[in-house]
């Protein structure tokens, strides 16, 4: 391996992260009380509704939350209805909402909330997959993160806190400067857009919005109807531009740096 | 150290020291309790720790490995609890990376994921595992080839296609 391809593995590897170990348990000894998190020293735990209409799931966060200290889950809804009832009836800290639910969606359920005055209420949408657009009108409407319900349990209660502490949440990060993030994800042009595509055509995204998706280059032949060398030959130009060397980190690169893709099936 | 010292440093640090219990004992379940083993006794600490990273590093690594010697005719572990984050599109990738790192010899194992992960010098390894830096630097080659190895049909499943 020559230095650079040494340096592009590392990077490589280097982009997995692991996963944060759980909170320490907190023992009856009188040395590790005060371990517990700064929001379970409050006299009162936070107050958190479940919103879904899956009955299991609603049943598994529930368990979930209540290992943690410091949290409390007050009560659950079946759908977006009972959510708003609940939600001003109980008050809670918290309201874990999911975006699709039969009756009355989340995103009614969170208009109907950010109407009501004063509200103390912090919501957090919990979502199979979420455009873009979405996390822009959930936040628009007041909803102070987003989650994704494939996330590890660590990310929902570093919302959680976050949210609490009075700041913002979206997919696995804190979000510091809401309207900025709200710029960066609404914009769609200007030079973060242009340093974003690397130089890629119209024609090379495309290949890369299919590398992403996992498709071969025998699929990528057909789906675009050329052929598979014409393929390869953009690949090698692709992986001139970006500087990578292959198709993983090529993908990881295009998720990690929020290429402009199309959305290939 | 205090308690709220202690809080952060283990914010800081978890994740990485998480990884490194991983490489030593080669699963997540028995690594995260040593960690928390760890810290728990750092809480009830009384002298001052000076310079609580390495400190921590090492009393990690002692525990570990006491750890494993009692319970070595438990070895191999099958543990298949996820040691990285999920990203987008790569949980499989991530996966084949862990078991890629399952797979090295122990030693290459710890050296690779100090320096990769917990981004220590090859003079600061040599130090913690008492042995010397050219031999830190020789294993961290061997294994980063292994991994490269063990990765590559990923890279390049389709090409042939």
């Amino acid at each position: 391996m020559n230095e650079t391809d040494e340096k592009n593995f590392e990077q490589f590897l280097r982009q997995f992260r692991f996963r944060a170990p759980a909170p320490l348990p907190v023992e009856k000894g009188a040395a590790v009380v005060q371990w517990a998190p700064a929001s379970a020293q409050s006299v009162s735990p936070i107050g958190i509704l479940i919103a879904d209409d899956h009955e299991m799931f609603r049943a598994g966060l529930r368990l979930l939350l209540e290992t943690e200290p410091g949290l409390k889950v007050i009560d659950e809804a079946r759908d977006g209805a009972e959510a708003v009832e609940r939600a001003r009836r109980l008050k809670p800290d918290i309201i874990l909402l999911d975006l699709s639910m039969p009756n009355h969606p989340g995103f009614e359920a969170l208009k109907d909330l950010g109407s009501d005055e004063p509200n103390e209420t912090r919501v957090i949408l919990l979502s199979g997959e979420v455009s873009t657009r979405q996390i822009v009108e959930a936040l628009q409407l007041g909803a102070r993160g987003v989650v994704l319900k494939s996330s590890p349990t660590e990310i929902l209660l570093k919302a959680i806190k976050t949210v609490m502490a009075g700041g913002y949440w979206v997919g696995r990060e804190k979000v510091a400067n809401l309207v900025q993030y709200l710029r960066d994800l609404t914009q769609s042009s200007g030079e973060e857009v242009r340093r974003r595509r690397y130089g890629l055509t119209p024609r090379e995204l495309e290949i890369v919005s299919a590398i992403v998706a996992g498709h071969s280059n025998k699929e990528i032949a057909a789906h675009l109807k050329i052929s598979q060398d014409t393929v390869k030959h953009h690949l090698s130009n692709i992986f001139d531009k970006t500087g990578v060397s292959t198709r993983v980190e090529l993908a990881l690169l295009a998720v990690n740096h929020k290429m402009p893709l199309t959305v290939i099936v | 150290m205090n308690h709220e010292e202690v809080r952060r440093l283990y914010e800081e640090q978890g994740p990485a020291l998480l990884g490194y219990a991983c490489a030593l004992l080669g699963a997540r379940a028995p690594a995260q309790d040593v960690l928390h083993t760890v810290f728990l006794k750092l809480m009830n600490e009384k002298q001052t720790i000076s310079d609580p990273v390495p400190y921590v590093y090492r009393a990690l690594r002692n525990t570990a490995l006491n750890v494993q010697r009692q319970e070595s005719r438990l070895t191999p572990l099958e543990d298949e609890s996820v040691w990285f984050e999920p990203i987008s599109l790569m949980s499989e990738v991530a996966l084949a990376v862990q078991e890629a790192l399952r797979a090295l010899p122990s030693e290459q194992r710890e050296v690779v994921v100090l320096h990769l992960w917990s981004e220590m010098t090859f003079g600061e390894i040599a130090a913690l595992i008492r042995i010397p830096s050219a031999t830190a630097a020789a294993r961290y080659r061997y294994a980063l080839s292994k991994l490269r190895e063990l990765l590559r049909p990923l890279e390049v499943a389709d090409e042939r296609n």
